[in-house]
């Protein structure tokens, strides 16, 4: 496979603080107060102005394929518990997973398929798969029970791409696609549709959600902790600085373009599973002569969907995060790594690879957070000093500061 | 109870304890050998992995046999310990959290 160049610029015209000098209007060049990790009611005013207002990614369309199809999720921090089902009539709802008789939980499985009806297992009210008060056991013996007035709870639900989102404000400021904006053009050509085979890992860390999510929407700290592992594969400059192609900032979201090492020296086994699927290298590279499109050639980067939803966009797989806040001192992470369905033997072996790597790249990150958060905690560092290739921490902290202060 | 492997890999029997169905009970065989062992286990597997992986894509998926499905899941544990020998030198990830607690689903 033909690999071109980083072709933005070349590694010696990077001009020192090139992203700040483009952004720093936006964003402010000075040092991060820490409150907004470690303050209970920072959090709490978190949970009520992004929380309960953003549209947030809770799965993909592939875990409901058929009519009655069902997920449920718990999210900790909205205080709700959402039932999202596929109706007999293909079309997909989301409700609060919540019987509308004495408020009993609806639905207890974490997915399924429920036919065509959900019974509540408490006093046996059922309802069919619209969210519609089918059946009210007993119902003579209501004092003039109105149906109608029982239907579940609605959630607001829409799709992008096949990513399912909510939105637990009862009419959301804009719709999904409006919300999501130009980040989500850009990926308009990705085919998510075709890598459906998922494997998932989920890890709680004691460390608050934005200090999880921030150290993904960086590369400078790749040659570092990650030096034994990825940090191989991604591009560095002579001095052994990360320098990514680009960070843009669209609205509420943003990207980062990665280039490859090109002087990568895949191991044994890398090599085995490169030749079966894409291989480190590759996966970030712009691939040159074969991309048809401009967006194609620019697509493998570091997408963030503000707040919580991330995607590492490869070409030959992708990786989606998510980051739920559980209290203001500890995250539920989500990795999720998507690839083709294997057809063959070498690409069953490849993608176990890509599981394996991935899996160990993650864990690498895992104990800095908690030891940052720690450190916080013990007031032990008052600020924080982003770097250029940092922009993005800095964006993500300014969006969430304007969300709780009410300037969103 | 371990099946034999396909005949033309006979060569790998001493390592037919790495035959592991699933991602947990690979990853736990990784973090309970010694990384001579897993280095023995790997550099056997990679000299056969070309000939494994173009021996069981003839078979196809579907008509795979116990003994196949031996072969395939030592191959998966290569895919598992790769990181080890790669990345690390060392059957755990260099300053990396508890595996236990990166949990599958």
């Amino acid at each position: 496979m033909a690999i071109a160049k980083d072709t933005t610029e070349s590694a010696a015209t990077y001009s020192p603080n090139r992203f700040l000098s483009r952004y720093r209007e936006l964003l402010g060049t000075g040092p991060v107060p820490i409150e907004p990790f470690i303050s209970p009611d920072y959090f709490a005013r978190e949970r009520a102005t992004i929380f309960r207002h953003c549209w947030l990614n809770i799965g993909r369309v592939e875990q409901l394929p058929k009519p009655g199809d069902f997920f449920t999720k718990e999210l900790e921090v909205c205080d709700a518990n959402v039932l999202v089902l596929r109706g007999r009539d293909g079309q997909l709802r989301a409700f609060h997973n919540v019987c509308q008789h004495r408020g009993n939980r609806l639905v207890w499985e974490q997915h399924g398929n429920c036919g065509s009806h959900v019974s509540c297992r408490y006093h046996g009210w059922s309802y069919d798969t619209t969210g519609a008060l089918a059946l009210a056991t007993d119902a003579e013996n209501f004092w003039n029970l109105q149906p109608a007035a029982h239907h579940l709870a609605p959630i607001a639900v829409d799709t992008w791409k096949g990513f399912i989102f909510i939105n637990l404000e009862p009419t959301p400021a804009e719709p999904l696609r409006e919300y999501l904006g130009e980040l989500a053009e850009l990926l308009d050509d990705y085919p998510f549709e075709q890598l459906t085979t998922c494997f998932a890992y989920s890890v709680r860390e004691r460390a608050n959600w934005k200090i999880a999510a921030t150290s993904q929407e960086e590369g400078y700290h790749v040659p570092y902790i990650h030096h034994q592992s990825h940090g191989r594969a991604i591009y560095s400059d002579k001095r052994g600085n990360y320098r990514s192609i680009d960070i843009q900032l669209f609205g509420r979201h943003h990207r980062i373009l990665t280039s490859p090492n090109l002087d990568f020296q895949p191991s044994a086994v890398e090599k085995i599973a490169g030749m079966h699927t894409a291989g480190f290298v590759d996966a970030f590279a712009e691939n040159g002569a074969a991309a048809k499109t401009e967006s194609q050639r620019s697509i493998p980067g570091y997408y963030s969907f503000f707040p919580n939803f991330h995607l590492l966009a490869l070409q030959g797989n992708y990786l989606a995060y998510n980051f739920w806040p559980l209290t203001v001192n500890e995250t539920l992470w989500e990795i999720r790594a998507f690839y083709p369905e294997p057809k063959t033997i070498g690409e069953r072996f490849a993608l176990e690879y890509g599981r394996s790597a991935a899996r160990d790249i993650v864990s690498e990150d895992i104990p800095l957070h908690e030891a940052i958060q720690s450190s916080l905690r013990a007031g032990a560092i008052s600020h924080f000093t982003f770097h250029d290739e940092e922009t993005c921490c800095r964006h993500t902290m300014k969006l969430v500061d304007d969300y709780v202060n009410g300037a969103a | 109870m371990m099946n034999p492997l396909p005949a033309e890999f006979a060569d790998l029997e001493p390592f037919i304890g790495w035959a592991l169905e699933s991602e947990r009970e690979r990853n736990a065989k990784r973090y309970a050998t010694e990384m001579i062992d897993i280095q023995r286990f790997h550099d056997a597997m990679v000299a056969r992995a070309e000939a494994a992986i173009a021996y069981l894509d003839r078979k196809g998926f579907e008509n795979l046999d116990p003994a196949d499905r031996e072969l395939l899941n030592m191959l998966l544990s290569l895919a598992e310990v790769a990181p080890a020998v790669t990345f690390y030198n060392s059957p755990q990830v260099s300053g990396g959290v508890d595996p236990k607690r990166v949990v599958p689903g």
